[in-house]
């Protein structure tokens, strides 16, 4: 898990920068994208191991990230952030191709925990 | 004027009458607001517009409600109702009662004087043929018998004799020259040798050659007509025989016309004397006080009163051969009888039905006024059961949203502290100081960001009750749209506030002006793209008015949907959406006294502009 | 119509308004937690050894802020779409359940304790159709009615109970009170007990004083006509 290649996506910047940092602390290295376009930008220049996605977001949204990562790199499994009593999204996102979801706001341990979940049941 | 007192009918009538006669000094209630420069409408132009703001004035002041008058609403709609009905039920009646008693008046009538005329008509013929009965036996004998003989006074007896058996009614027989010399006599009187050459009677005979005398008092005193007729002889001579007959007969001819006891028949004289027994009108030889047409041969029959003031028919035919006319008397009472009957019997009939009418209308109307206000308010209800709903719903909405915003800076409270926490776990020495302030200062800043969201729904549910307050609509729309604000974050649409300065107050319902904004910008919101703009203005429209805009430059609507924008349950939304948010709208500013206008091009973008009394015309409690 | 309707956006907006307080509640903690943090940061480097137990009970203090506060902003999302339908299938345990945690600050106020008797295993969960608001309504309005006569506070348990009919709700109240009588008769003669019974006619339901234990007994249909 140390060396993973994370890519965090909210457009909360202050939620997103102190989460990379908190993960920086536990030896994960984590980029941070604000919003939509910058996240496919930065997938395509450094593709990451895995997609950390906030699926309320201004602009192309949340689920359309999903989709296009799914269409163009369906390898790097996506678990996504949704905001509470929101099931149906994250029930949504699975049906898209996400891993799982999580609800914000986040227990960091659980966070860690998926993210291990996704990497070991890629082939 | 005090226009204000007078009831709504007056005032139209007088406005009816200032638009036909201008120029009486007071300003006519419709403002003529051409000027004297205006080429575009002439002085008839003007009048039809007046007349057409007059129409809508008169049938908006019976049809529709407008606040206070409503409670009168259901009455005057009674009385109308009422009055239409009686005048189209009542009406034709009273037609048909009037053309029907005037159709059975007139055919009674002929009925009556037909049947007078005819029996006028016999009688007369029966007395005309008596007459000439009475002529052709005389003239016979003045054929048969020489001038020798009828002067001899016994053949005169005899002939007599013989005529008396055989002949009713002779008094007496007489041969008169032609020097008006009664030459033989068989009778009762002394008139041998009596001399009528004066006499009119006989100079009329010479002329005519018959004679029929008018009725005079003869032999004891009873009633007599004298006939005569003239032969002239070979040898110049002229035989006039005369003969005297009693009127018994003439009774018996009356007799036989079978009268009732109320009518009368007798004979009179072209001047008019009785010349037989009248019951009521005065003796033989009286004058009859009744006045006759001058004479036809037909008979006429005619109305009039007698001089004991009954309403009577009087049939007079006058007679051909003589001087006699027969008048039949009927009172009409009695011949009219049947009509009367006929008509009292109508009139019953008549009221009686006016009484029906007039009780199943009002109770008809009763019940009608009845169920339409039942229907009413009915309506009313369910209106607003409506939107009661559709509020209660769309108040749910909020404070949902309110809760799912929260979210995001509670997230962020989360991490920060979790960082600290981490920091403090993974580095003993505390080194971060500025760091730890960094994250405390976040940390308060998303409390306030929490706060001011919580906040904003804490007003919005104190405020929950009904009430009457000055509302400044500027504040109300920021409040809005601190509700809305997220949504148009994450689409990238852009918010234009041109919000007047000093935006008058207007006094209304909090919770309903909300409502109306938070529609009318969802919708903006709905039909915008991502990255599409809103723009929101407030202004003075005048001095009882303030306007509030929004316009998007979404997809705008055809003019189908512009059309049927406000109606109930119709929605452009394929799944969700009742159809009723607009409708709702629309009820809200309608009833506050406000106007609400939809402008719009497909592609282009639409403006929905809402224009709002300052004082609003409904009380609280809505 | 309804003539409760009339009452419902009051009600909704009195539950919201508590909500709303609790909520500012806990911001004022995190507040003054995270204050009190960089008090002490600002002092001094040594001044966060010195107080670093103050700054851990400060950084514990805001989690479980958060947590009640997550659960709050959740209680008020439930409750915000109890008015997405007029009438709904709703399940009773849960929305007493929810009723109470909702009700919990004002009780807390007159000092009584809500609890909720948890249904017995065998019975089958009750499900009315009804109104969702006025449900509610009328569980909180019996809550209401008990608090007004415990002047001295106490316990209040409110549970379904399936000895009487299908769909009856027991509010039970404990602690120091007059006799059952009596208790009854103060319950009756409150100014909510009326505005309860309303109420509970919109629903086409009854509610009644409990003959045997101290307490309100409230019985609703399983379907509402519409």
């Amino acid at each position: 898990m140390k060396n993973l290649k994370i890519l965090l996506v909210d457009d909360e910047e202050e939620f997103v920068t102190t989460l990379a940092e908190r993960l920086e602390l536990r030896g994960l290295q984590a980029r941070t994208a604000l919003n939509g376009e910058a996240a496919l930008q930065m997938i395509e220049a450094d593709t990451p191991e895995i997609v950390i996605l906030d699926v309320l977001m201004p602009g192309i949204g949340g689920f359309e990230v999903l989709r296009r990562i799914k269409a163009q790199h369906p390898q790097i499994p996506v678990i996504l952030l949704t905001g509470r009593g929101s099931e149906k999204e994250g029930v949504k996102g699975m049906g898209l191709g996400a891993f799982d979801y999580l609800m914000k706001p986040l227990n960091i341990e659980e966070l860690i925990k998926k993210m291990q979940e996704a990497i070991e049941s890629q082939p | 004027m005090a226009m204000r007192f007078r009831p709504v009918w007056i005032r139209q009538l007088g406005f009816l009458i200032q638009l036909y006669f201008p120029g009486n000094g007071s300003e006519p209630y419709y403002e003529n607001t051409l000027k004297s420069g205006d080429i575009l409408f002439d002085k008839r132009d003007q009048k039809i517009m007046n007349f057409k703001n007059l129409w809508t004035d008169l049938t908006k002041g019976l049809l529709h409600e407008s606040g206070h008058e409503a409670t009168n609403r259901y009455r005057i709609l009674r009385r109308n109702i009422f009055i239409l009905m009686i005048l189209i039920t009542i009406i034709p009646l009273i037609i048909m009662a009037v053309i029907y008693q005037h159709e059975y008046h007139s055919s009674i009538k002929q009925e009556i004087v037909i049947p007078l005329q005819t029996l006028t008509h016999k009688t007369r013929h029966t007395f005309e043929l008596f007459f000439e009965e009475r002529l052709s036996v005389i003239r016979f004998i003045a054929s048969s018998y020489s001038f020798k003989e009828l002067s001899d006074q016994k053949t005169m007896n005899r002939i007599f004799n013989v005529l008396v058996n055989e002949y009713c009614c002779l008094v007496d027989l007489g041969l008169i020259n032609k020097k008006g010399i009664q030459l033989s006599y068989a009778g009762p009187y002394d008139f041998l040798g009596k001399d009528y050459s004066e006499q009119k009677w006989f100079q009329e005979v010479v002329v005519k050659g018959t004679y029929i005398s008018n009725v005079f008092m003869g032999y004891r005193k009873f009633p007599h007509v004298a006939v005569a007729v003239l032969r002239r002889t070979e040898d110049g001579e002229a035989l006039i025989l005369r003969a005297t007959i009693d009127t018994s007969k003439f009774d018996d001819i009356i007799a036989s016309m079978g009268l009732n006891p109320e009518s009368d028949a007798f004979l009179i004289s072209r001047s008019g004397i009785i010349q037989t027994s009248s019951r009521f009108y005065g003796e033989i030889m009286d004058q009859c006080p009744l006045s006759f047409p001058p004479g036809n041969y037909e008979p006429i029959v005619t109305e009039a009163t007698d001089p004991r003031g009954r309403e009577i028919l009087v049939a007079c035919a006058p007679f051909s051969s003589a001087e006699y006319a027969l008048v039949l008397v009927k009172p009409k009472s009695d011949v009219l009888h049947t009509w009367h009957t006929l008509r009292s019997k109508m009139l019953f009939i008549f009221i009686s039905s006016v009484m029906l009418i007039i009780l199943v209308v009002l109770k008809l109307t009763d019940t009608l006024v009845k169920r339409v206000k039942e229907a009413d308010e009915k309506r009313e209800l369910a209106y607003r059961e409506i939107q009661h709903t559709h509020k209660l719903a769309s108040i749910g909405r909020l404070a949902a949203g309110v809760a799912h915003e929260i979210n995001n800076p509670m997230a962020i409270i989360n991490e920060k502290a979790g960082l600290m926490k981490d920091l403090v776990a993974f580095d003993d020495q505390f080194r971060k100081k500025e760091k730890f302030l960094g994250l405390t200062d976040s940390i308060l800043k998303s409390v306030e960001r929490c706060r001011a969201i919580t906040h904003r729904l804490l007003g919005f549910a104190r405020r929950m009750e009904v009430q009457l307050v000055e509302l400044d609509l500027n504040e109300l729309i920021q409040e809005t749209l601190g509700f809305l604000e997220k949504e148009a974050l994450y689409r990238n649409i852009e918010l234009v506030l041109n919000l007047a300065d000093n935006l008058p107050l207007i006094s209304s319902d909090r919770g309903q002006m909300q409502q109306v904004f938070l529609n009318i910008i969802n919708n903006a919101l709905a039909a915008v793209e991502d990255e599409g703009e809103i723009v929101i203005t407030s202004w003075e429209e005048d001095s009882d008015t303030v306007g509030v805009s929004i316009q998007d430059n979404g997809s705008g609507m055809s003019e189908e949907t512009l059309k049927s924008i406000f109606d109930p349950f119709f929605s452009t939304k394929q799944e969700n959406g009742t159809g009723l948010g607009l409708a709702i709208t629309y009820g809200i500013v309608k009833k506050m006294g406000g106007d609400i206008k939809v402008k719009s091009k497909q592609g282009e973008g639409s403006t929905f502009t809402v224009y709002l009394p300052k004082k609003t015309k409904i009380g609280p409690g809505e | 119509m309804n003539k409760c309707e009339d009452k419902e956006v009051a009600f909704f907006g009195k539950i919201t308004a508590g909500i709303t307080h609790e909520l500012k509640n806990v911001l004022a903690i995190i507040r003054e937690s995270s204050g009190l943090m960089e008090d002490i940061i600002s002092i001094s480097p040594e001044a966060i050894v010195k107080y670093q137990e103050k700054i851990q009970n400060s950084m514990i203090r805001i989690k479980e802020q958060i947590k009640r506060g997550v659960n709050l902003t959740d209680r008020l999302n439930k409750f915000a779409h109890s008015t997405d339908e007029t009438i709904a299938k709703i399940d009773l345990q849960e929305t007493i359940e929810q009723l109470v945690t909702l009700a919990q600050r004002f009780a807390r106020l007159k000092h009584v304790e809500l609890k909720t008797v948890p249904p017995s295993q065998e019975d089958p969960p009750v499900t009315l159709v009804t109104r969702h608001i006025q449900l509610q309504m009328v569980l909180f309005a019996s809550l209401e009615c008990c608090f007004t006569v415990m002047s001295g506070g106490g316990e209040i348990n409110i549970g379904i109970r399936k000895l009487e009919g299908k769909n009856t709700v027991h509010v039970v109240c404990k602690g120091d009170l007059p006799g059952q009588s009596e208790f009854s008769r103060n319950i009756s003669e409150s100014e909510k007990w009326p505005v309860l019974q309303e109420i509970a006619d919109c629903l086409e339901g009854s509610v009644d004083l409990d003959e045997t234990a101290h307490g309100i007994v409230m019985r609703f249909p399983d379907e509402i006509s519409r």
